[in-house]
Formats: C-alpha cells, sequence, structure tokens
C-alpha cells in the first residue's frame, strides 16, 4: 500500500505514481478541498488516465461522489450543491443516504425541485460499482443498506447484492 | 473506458463491515496482490495512512 501526499510534495511525480497502482482508494472529508488539491498538482487529469487505462478507483464518502460530475456536500458547511466534480460519471451523487438526517430531503429536493442533474446515493454501508460509465450493481455489506436512483420524479431503490 | 469505480456511501475503518467492500473493489483488479495507492486529500491527510498500510499490508495487499 502507498500513499501520495500533495500538502508536502516529495521528489515522486503523482502523475506517475498514480498510473503505476491497480487500485485508488480515496478517503472520506472535505469533498471541495480534495478537487482543489487535486487540481492545483494535476492529480484529476491523472486519475482520469488512470481510470481510462484500467484501474479501479474507490472510495467512500468524499471518495464516493469527487467521481461524478455534481454532489451534496458539506464542505462548506451546510449541506449544499458541488457543480464541480471530476466528471468521470454523470450526474450527481450524494453519500451517507441513511446516515445523516438531512441528506436524502435536500437530495430529493435539489433533484426534484430545483433541477439538480438525477443521480445515484448510497447509505452507509452500500456502494455502487461502475465499469466504465455504466452501472453494473449495488452491493452492500449491512443488511439493509441500499442505494437508490433519483430522477425529477420519484426515488427508486436498486437491487442491492449482500456481499 | 476500460476503468472501475466503486463508489461507497459512506464506512469507516473501524466499523466490521468496512473491509468487504474494500475487497470486493479491490477483487476487480483481477490480480492476487494489487499495488493500492490510498489518497487521503480530502482530511487534509490526516488520516492515518499507517495504520491503513500497516492493516493492508498484513493481509496481503500492496
Amino acid at each position: 500500500v502507498t500513499d501520495l501526499s500533495l500538502f508536502s510534495r516529495d521528489e515522486r511525480d503523482p502523475r506517475a505514481v498514480i498510473l503505476e497502482h491497480d487500485a485508488i482508494f480515496v478517503s472520506g472529508g472535505n469533498t471541495a478541498n480534495l478537487l482543489a488539491i487535486w487540481r492545483v498538482h494535476g492529480a484529476d487529469a491523472s486519475l482520469r488516465e488512470a481510470w481510462t487505462r484500467g484501474a479501479v478507483l474507490m472510495g467512500s464518502s468524499a471518495g464516493m461522489i469527487c467521481w461524478f460530475e455534481c454532489s451534496v456536500t458539506d464542505s462548506f458547511g451546510p449541506l449544499a450543491p458541488l457543480r464541480d466534480g471530476l466528471g468521470l460519471l454523470s450526474g450527481s451523487a450524494c453519500p451517507h443516504y441513511d446516515g445523516e438526517p438531512e441528506r436524502r430531503p435536500t437530495f430529493t429536493r435539489l433533484v426534484q425541485q430545483e433541477g439538480f442533474p438525477p443521480g445515484h446515493a448510497a447509505d452507509d454501508a452500500a456502494a455502487l460499482h461502475f465499469s466504465g460509465r455504466e452501472l453494473v450493481e449495488a452491493v452492500a455489506t449491512r443488511p439493509g443498506a441500499s442505494a437508490y436512483w433519483v430522477g425529477p420524479d420519484a426515488e427508486i431503490a436498486l437491487p442491492t447484492r449482500l456481499l | 473506458v476500460t476503468g472501475q469505480i466503486v463508489a461507497m456511501g459512506g464506512h469507516a475503518l473501524e466499523e466490521h463491515w468496512s473491509r468487504p467492500l474494500e475487497d470486493f473493489a479491490l477483487a476487480l483488479t483481477g490480480k492476487a496482490r494489487p499495488r493500492l495507492l490510498l489518497l487521503a486529500q480530502a482530511t487534509a491527510e490526516r488520516e492515518s495512512m499507517s495504520a491503513r498500510s500497516t492493516s493492508a499490508s498484513q493481509t496481503g495487499r500492496r
């Protein structure tokens, strides 16, 4: 396992480090800050390149939503839309759908009343697996945890396979 | 595009249900010992990478 610091750079080339790995895990935290520092150091382009070359990108919370075009984030305090994600996956995304009480009503309101792009949501312990840009399946490691498609007119619980 | 993305709604390393999700994602690489890179910029790199690395290395991840 390797980690890559962009706050305290060393002699390593971030692009080279990113491209030499089979899988990349992105931790949770502040999505806006995450995207900003990636862009300063060119990691956004390198992650896209790794993805096109076949790497498995994964992450939780901020590490879930950073791959999408848009998301719901608390990066600036209150839950709010974020519209400048990496855009590897189309539409929007919302983590902690059952884990934080305001996530679900905020995401559904944005999509169904305020013109936010439709998208996916996932409960804690649930995940969405995409191959390329296509959703393969939803999986979960906790009974009852699920993933969802939230469109302009409805929220649809996706079949979720328990691992 | 041939890459894959596993977007997790939320989990913590200490939670018992977190590990199977990570193992599921790593298995998608098709490699017995996938090379794993951790990016913790969302926490200003305060997450314990050394703890994760130690945990992972004990199970054969690299």
